[in-house]
């Protein structure tokens, strides 16, 4: 047994409602244990020290950093990513057709994290300003778009989710 | 696989957390990880032992003891934004609290954590200068309360040994009469302010300043405290006062280049915030009534 392998720790998380054990090395970020351990390659890594946002995932309900998390630490925790978010290809999530119909992504990279990031922000504030969306995308950069249609879109899905569905499990 | 390879401790109470960190050399605490894991990401923490004190309950509390605000280390910035009574008793820190980072950072992120890390713009820490708090540091051995301009010692070093715990922070609740602000200027939202201003005033009879304390940030090695007392107590406050108030702070700093903004344009900065951070805060001060 090598080094790495005796040093393992086994985690037991929930990703998406599904409980997964594994036995991971402690230094093993939680995007990586997404990525590499789960095949959920939606949780994009841009920087790894926190800047870019393109990891962020949502941990009991919070938007987080998923770079910025060892996989050890989300023992017990609920981890919802981006494959969680809609019921198959023909039921998107209302934010994620928001940005399809307002050109809120070109080449995507940045969207699972500004969609994880912009759950967070309507579960806390489902009727935000246009000033609230930035301030609450902020941490999330695109190097396409201009941001314009992305708030835009935050602001279509936001009309869309208080007219229509029921709230989705998020808490903040 | 990015940081070096280390050991995982996870611990739930104090007495445990104690023993964890005098059985190894070289571990360290990770609270929110939002500065440790970057470091460790690019390797330059090499911690071999990673002692995890998000579990511990006796750290995450937030509470009133008689004029005292008491924040436990595990307290995250988002839940002290949230707080009603962070809000009512400091809303000075509620508001400074508010420009650290983005949402994502803030819902790991703790003010314990940012304190012991000790940046020279951190919020957090401008806001505490300003709020005269104390800082608790435990180890197995007992407890020592150290005035926080006494725990930054400089950028990045604070007074606390490798086996000791930052487990509380403590801050005078301000007379009735007080308004404070906060003001700060970063590049872009969330990033680290270049400079930020946290004031506190408060007045007496006649609307007469009673009391000042001002912090600035990013203007010298950590955040730091300036008496600008002589310029303004005993007298309303208005433009006049405030740009006194602002020669003594510049008479009293020395900015230096870095590598976001050169001394003298923060030299220009500090003065402008100091101004308007004063007056808003005498403003504050004032719609408490009489
Ligand atoms: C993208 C990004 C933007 C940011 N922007 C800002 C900003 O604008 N303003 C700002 O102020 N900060 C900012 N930060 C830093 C953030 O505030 C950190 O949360 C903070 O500096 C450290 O707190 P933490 O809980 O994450 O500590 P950690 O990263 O877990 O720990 C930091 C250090 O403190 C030690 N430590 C932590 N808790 C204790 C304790 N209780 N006792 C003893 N030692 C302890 C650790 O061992 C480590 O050395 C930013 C971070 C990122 C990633
Ligand atoms: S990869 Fe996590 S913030 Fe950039
Ligand atoms: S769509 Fe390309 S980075 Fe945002």
């Amino acid at each position: 047994m090598n080094e790495a392998a005796m040093k393992a720790i086994r985690v037991t998380t929930s990703v998406n409602g599904t409980s997964y054990t594994r036995a991971v090395e402690p230094r093993l970020l939680l995007s990586d244990f997404l990525r590499n351990e789960l095949g959920l390659t939606g949780t994009h890594v841009g920087c790894e020290h926190g800047k870019c946002g393109a990891c962020t995932v949502l941990v009991g309900g919070r938007a987080v950093r998923a770079c910025l998390m060892f996989a050890v630490q989300a023992e017990g925790k609920s981890v919802e990513t981006i494959e969680g978010l809609a019921a198959g290809a023909d039921a998107l999530h209302p934010i994620q057709r928001a940005f399809i119909d307002c050109h809120g992504l070109q080449c995507g990279f940045c969207t699972p994290g500004m969609i994880n990031s912009t759950r967070a922000l309507l579960a806390a504030n489902p009727a935000p300003t246009d000033q609230e969306i930035r301030a609450g995308l902020a941490g999330n950069i695109c190097r396409c778009t201009g941001y314009v249609n992305i708030v835009k879109a935050v602001r279509q899905a936001a009309n869309e989710m208080r007219t229509t569905a029921a709230p989705e499990g998020v808490s903040k | 696989m990015k940081p070096k390879p280390f050991d995982y401790v996870r611990v739930d109470t104090l007495p445990a957390l104690f023993s964890a960190l005098a059985a190894h050399d070289n571990a360290k605490i990770i609270a929110g990880g939002q500065s440790l894991v970057p470091m460790m990401n690019f390797r330059v923490a090499q911690p071999e032992v990673l002692v995890d004190i998000n579990g511990v309950e006796a750290l995450n509390h937030v509470g009133r003891d008689g004029d005292w605000l008491c924040i436990g280390a595990m307290a995250r910035y988002q839940d002290l934004i949230d707080s009603p009574l962070v809000r009512e008793s400091l809303p000075l820190l509620s508001e400074a609290l508010g420009h650290v980072g983005y949402p994502a950072i803030r819902n790991r992120g703790t003010l314990g954590g940012s304190v012991v890390h000790n940046d020279p713009s951190a919020e957090g820490g401008v806001a505490l200068c300003c709020l005269g708090a104390e800082v608790v540091v435990a180890s197995a051995k007992g407890e020592r309360v150290v005035p926080i301009a006494e725990f930054f010692v400089t950028t990045y070093l604070t007074d606390i040994a490798p086996h000791e715990v930052l487990t509380e922070i403590r801050i005078p609740v301000p007379l009735p009469r007080s308004g404070s602000a906060f003001r700060e200027l970063a590049k872009r939202v969330g990033d680290f302010a270049i400079v930020n201003v946290a004031a506190l005033v408060s007045v007496g009879a006649g609307d007469k300043v009673s009391a000042v304390s001002l912090a600035l940030g990013g203007v010298a090695e950590t955040p730091l405290s300036f008496d600008v007392g002589p310029a303004v107590i005993g007298h309303p406050l208005d433009a006049a006062r405030a740009a006194e108030a602002a020669r003594l702070v510049d008479a009293l700093s020395d900015p230096q280049d870095d590598n976001v903004a050169g001394g003298e344009y923060k030299r220009h900065l500090a003065g402008v915030l100091v101004k308007q951070a004063l007056l808003a805060a005498y403003i504050d001060a004032m719609a408490k009534g009489a």
